[in-house]
């Protein structure tokens, strides 16, 4: 960064001061919180909310299930959309739930390993459903935010043509605010953030030729959200 | 050629959008779809003009705290194991990606939509090393087959119908299939499926870096800036240099305004958070990353009557809702950034030597300044180019001479008297059905969209010291 130096004083110089390493701290200029006209039905319907805007606004194919019946409505999914090959997440808690030695028994199954670079995006390539853990569902916006790891590569949810979340109900956020800080607390304790998160809203889409939405370009043609119903 | 795209003079070009059936009814459709759609959105927020002004305070913040924010962005994105470069010009930006391009051997790079990037002409650049450069947005990959230029900050290829594509993918891919969207998507994604899983570097723009944390934000919906981030081994980010914001929080607000204002939507279907290259654990994404950050002016702008519109956050709500951007598009403005944002931007990174016209391409109606997220005047930062051209003696002689004219005749009590009289019988003489026999070389340009009024035969102040009079008659009798 040997141009560092040189390119901050110029900025300082044209803001007529002494160059910043530190910023002044962002004032608060308005007391008055930032509100939206539904964060009051989010509180009271997480779920349904969630489902609501997921469903109907970005067009994500949206099941719930309880822990003992997950495997079963996993398998039942995959079917819907063309059944294997798959490709599921090495994501332990998917293996906990019983979701992936399910999947393994009921389609040709490959699970992301680290760190098979080659393999893996090979198998995504070939995929046609990829499976992955979502750490948090977003009720404002009808999404998920996935965490990348060594287990969890981004193109599983990326390259098959259909992608299906799995999401704990107690972990529905009310938005991207709340996600905001979530991450921020994370930083700020000392822990090193995914090198990849993604906040996602159903299937990949585009509004390009005549702005008219066209779903599935680049990403999935389809994104179905499986929530756990743990609470 | 630098944030040009076209070498047509500004009224060929002008003149060339107008009579464009194609574009014309395919901006006003847009500007009326998004237009409603971001409304509803609006609507949705209890205190919208609250939200506007802590936008625009961050991002006014920001500015005044550039050097510190660059400083921390810079020394976060290298301890996660990034590489950052600061580059002054559009120069040494392209000198310095084409130099990575070369150290890995690239021989393709899949790219997705950067202002910035075509800002630098970056593309050129590496296609002059013969490296192929592949855009994968949707609407950019279609320009770029039909080598054209974007005529529009988010949609880039509003101004093509389905028609015109269907031809452009027959011709240089000879696609036979069908003229729906849905077909031609369809078959856009298999081909460039091929080039995510080939190229060697992905290169893309960048919404937002967090400086905090050395997070870098894109925003998307189709999925193709998640793909340049996740196949190739080399992840080359270019950014503006202003687009930094302070931390997530911050982050939270600005995409909120972004999503809301540019398309109509809570959030876009992709929002994609790089912090560093990544741990070397994990088998996908890139090995590097490199940070490219540019000034190319607009360090000229800091500290200036026009700091306001580095605030800019690249929505495009200020051209779907102006009136003149409605009737000569993207390619009227003839600047990659066009409509009001582009009237003010265009002189100031290009200079007033391609772009003094841009800031007339403007009624001065004010409606940019009432949509913009970021609260940036933009209808003020318009008039005040017309100033400086006006006062460095930049705007055409006729126009300042006629100007200097009026001043004179409008000091002159008598003069101005003597000039109303006569002008008043001329005009009744002379304009017939809404025309004059000969034009006014300095209002030529108005006169020619608009028939006059038939005139009186009398200035306004003798025909109402007459109607007093007679009032006065009246009332007396």
């Amino acid at each position: 960064m040997e141009n560092r130096d040189a390119f901050m004083l110029n900025i300082a110089r044209q803001l007529g001061r002494e160059p910043r390493r530190i910023p002044q701290p962002l004032p608060t200029t308005h007391a008055a919180p930032l509100r939206s006209r539904y964060a009051e039905k989010i509180a009271q319907q997480p779920c349904d909310s969630f489902i609501a805007f997921a469903a109907q606004v970005m067009q994500a194919h949206c099941e719930r299930a309880s822990l003992a019946t997950l495997p079963q409505v996993a398998e039942g999914l995959c079917k819907h959309y063309g059944g294997g090959p798959v490709l599921i997440s090495g994501d332990a808690r998917l293996a906990n739930a019983g979701i992936t030695a399910h999947l393994q028994k009921a389609f040709p199954t490959h699970c992301w390993t680290s760190p098979e670079r080659e393999d893996n995006l090979r198998n995504a390539a070939a995929a046609n459903i990829g499976v992955v853990f979502a750490e948090y569902g977003l009720c404002e916006t009808g999404g998920v935010v996935l965490f990348s790891s060594p287990l969890q590569g981004r193109a599983i949810s990326l390259l098959p043509p259909t992608t299906l979340f799995v999401i704990y109900k107690s972990r529905l956020l009310a938005g991207v605010t709340q996600l905001a800080e979530t991450l921020r607390q994370r930083v700020q304790s000392g822990e090193t953030l995914p090198s990849c998160i993604n906040l996602i809203a159903g299937p990949s889409s585009t509004a390009d030729i005549e702005l008219i939405k066209v779903v599935g370009v680049h990403g999935p043609l389809n994104a179905v959200y499986l929530i756990i119903e743990d609470c | 050629m630098f944030l040009k795209t076209s070498n047509l003079p500004f009224y060929d070009r002008v003149q060339q959008q107008i009579d464009d059936p194609v574009m014309r009814h395919a901006v006003a459709n847009a500007q009326d779809r998004i237009g409603i759609n971001r409304q509803k959105m609006i609507d949705e927020l209890e205190n919208w003009p609250d939200w506007r002004s802590r936008a625009a305070d961050i991002r006014a913040h920001v500015l005044e705290n550039l050097d510190a924010y660059l400083y921390q962005l810079s020394e976060k994105v290298t301890a996660n194991g990034g590489t950052v470069f600061f580059a002054n010009t559009r120069e040494d930006a392209t000198r310095y990606i084409l130099q990575v391009a070369q150290q890995k051997q690239a021989r393709k790079i899949v790219k997705s939509k950067s202002m910035v990037t075509e800002e630098i002409g970056m593309n050129a650049a590496l296609e002059a090393a013969g490296i192929e450069v592949v855009e994968t947005d949707l609407g950019e990959y279609i320009l770029q087959l039909a080598n054209d230029a974007p005529s529009h900050v988010v949609v880039p290829a509003i101004h093509k119908d389905r028609h015109q594509i269907q031809r452009v993918l027959r011709e240089k891919l000879g696609y036979e299939g069908a003229e729906t969207p849905e077909a031609m998507t369809r078959f856009i994604r298999q081909k460039i499926r091929e080039d995510f899983l080939s190229a060697d570097i992905g290169i893309t723009g960048c919404n937002f870096a967090v400086a905090e944390t050395g997070t870098l934000s894109l925003v998307s919906n189709e999925g193709n800036a998640r793909l340049c981030t996740t196949v190739p081994r080399t992840h080359i980010a270019v950014m503006g240099m202003e687009r930094v914001v302070p931390s997530f929080a911050e982050l939270d607000i600005m995409l909120t305004m972004l999503a809301r204002s540019a398309v109509g939507a809570r959030l876009t279907g992709y929002n994609t958070w790089l912090t560093g290259p990544g741990d070397h654990a994990e088998s996908d994404g890139p090995e590097a990353f490199h940070l490219v950050i540019v000034d190319n002016g607009r360090s000229q702008v800091l500290g200036s009557p026009f700091q306001d519109i580095l605030r800019c956050i690249r929505c495009g709500a200020c051209m779907n809702t102006c009136p003149a951007y409605r009737h000569i598009g993207g390619h009227g403005y003839g600047s990659i950034y066009p409509g009001p944002v582009g009237a003010v931007l265009s002189p100031l990174l290009g200079g007033y030597d391609d772009f003094k016209n841009l800031p007339y391409a403007c009624s001065l109606c004010t409606a940019c300044d009432d949509v913009c997220p970021v609260r940036i005047p933009l209808s003020s930062l318009i008039l005040e180019h017309r100033r400086t051209l006006a006062e460095s003696g930049m705007t055409p002689a006729m126009e300042r001479h006629t100007v200097h004219l009026f001043n004179y005749a409008n000091r002159h009590h008598a003069l101005w008297k003597v000039g109303m009289v006569a002008g008043a019988r001329a005009a009744q003489l002379m304009i017939r059905n809404g025309k004059m026999p000969f034009s006014i070389a300095a209002i030529r340009k108005w006169t020619e969209a608009r028939d006059l009024p038939q005139a009186e035969g009398e200035s306004f102040r003798s025909w109402f010291k007459t109607h007093q009079k007679q009032r006065k008659n009246g009332e007396d009798a």
